[in-house]
């Protein structure tokens, strides 16, 4: 019987080396796949726009010398537990010995918490 | 020696027959380690996977029904893939054993929201014991066994305490369908929103909010009792929220029209 020939061993050998990449390269694309949603979800979640147009309202009151009105108030919390399922805190004061305007916001639906302290001089 | 120190080797043993007989043995041990084994190993795999896929399943339906909820969205339609078991409806007004899990909120003097069924929308896996509900917005995992079992949560509901104005919101969801609905396979789940419904009680001073959550045939207790004690600390499926000023019980009821 002819010498075995055994140059082609290092073909197996690749072969095997590279099927265990493979297996593992999968398993790192499913977690990966498992991140994106989660990542994705939570960026959804995040209530930007709500908090913008909230914020916005109030500074839109303040422009017009409204923001203490009760009811115009009362109507932004309504309107906010009603479709953003959001609690929220709106005060004004005012430090005549600095002579400046505080108004703290303060949003929280569950998910987000937002506090924000606006101050003017006047 | 001489041949070994040529390098040469002997074949005068070496039997074509003998060789073909030890590699069909290897071959069909093979094929009967993996057939033992290796088989029944892989279905049970398969079956941890399609759990695994329903579980963010749930999830998916669980965003839809948030969405409904909480984003004035009347209707929602998702396609989705029910394998290795089936999914149903238990709806809020069925009567059965199957439907004695409820709600109750109440504080010191008086039912806010007396006991109320929340329905479900159920998973039972045909090869292993788990059973997955969307129940009251929370997604909640019941694994079986002789002693009943215990659950867990695996998605929790959008309850709050906004600590700053001590308001505590509790979203009550419940699930609805006209007809008995079951599904294997593709499913197109449609939901509609059918009802809203907003009560709030201001309470001066502030008072202990107490819930409850009872369940009497089956073992989601231990999720929402998980649960609860994210609020305060309870040894029950019961907890006592203290010094809330403001009570917002928010309830939805989502129709199932089709699975």
């Amino acid at each position: 019987m002819a010498r075995l020939n055994d140059e082609g061993q290092w073909i197996v050998l690749m072969g095997f080396v590279i099927s265990i990449s493979i297996f593992i390269l999968a398993i790192i694309v499913s977690q990966s796949a498992l991140v994106g949603q989660t990542t994705s979800e939570s960026v959804l979640e995040f209530s930007k726009n709500d908090i913008q147009d909230l914020r916005s309202e109030i500074m839109s009151l303040k422009e017009r010398g409204l923001v203490n009105d009760t009811n115009l108030k009362d109507d932004i919390v309504s309107i906010a537990l009603q479709k953003q399922n959001a609690v929220i805190v709106i005060e004004n004061r005012t430090d005549s010995v600095s002579r400046t305007e505080f108004i703290s916001i303060h949003f929280n639906n569950g998910i987000t918490i937002y506090n924000e302290t606006y101050e003017e001089n006047y | 020696m001489k041949n070994r120190k040529s390098g040469q080797m002997k074949d005068c043993a070496v039997s074509e027959t003998i060789g073909f007989v030890l590699i069909l043995g290897i071959v069909i041990t093979g094929i009967g380690l993996v057939t033992l084994y290796g088989y029944p190993a892989l279905m049970a795999q398969q079956a941890e996977a399609n759990i695994r896929n329903m579980e963010k399943t749930m999830i998916v339906l669980q965003t839809d029904v948030n969405t409904m909820a909480f984003k004035s969205v009347p209707y929602q339609e998702t396609t989705i893939q029910v394998a290795g078991g089936t999914l149903s409806v238990v709806s809020s007004d069925d009567g059965s054993e199957l439907n004695n899990k409820f709600f109750r909120i109440t504080n010191q003097t008086s039912t806010i929201l007396p006991d109320t069924k929340i329905g479900q929308i159920k998973y039972q896996s045909e090869n292993e014991p788990v059973i997955i509900g969307l129940q009251n917005g929370a997604v909640v995992k019941w694994q079986l066994d002789q002693s009943g079992g215990g659950s867990t949560m695996m998605s929790e509901p959008r309850w709050f305490f906004d600590s700053t104005s001590g308001t505590l919101v509790v979203p009550i969801t419940s699930v609805y369908s006209t007809n008995a609905l079951t599904n294997s396979g593709i499913s197109t789940v449609r939901l509609i929103l059918t009802e809203e419904k907003q009560d709030e009680y201001p309470f001066s001073p502030s008072e202990t909010v107490h819930i409850t959550y009872s369940d009497l045939y089956g073992d989601y207790n231990t999720a929402w009792k998980n649960y609860f004690n994210t609020f305060e600390s309870t040894p029950n499926p019961t907890v006592d929220i203290p010094n809330v000023n403001k009570l917002v019980v928010k309830q939805y009821k989502i129709t199932v029209l089709s699975l």
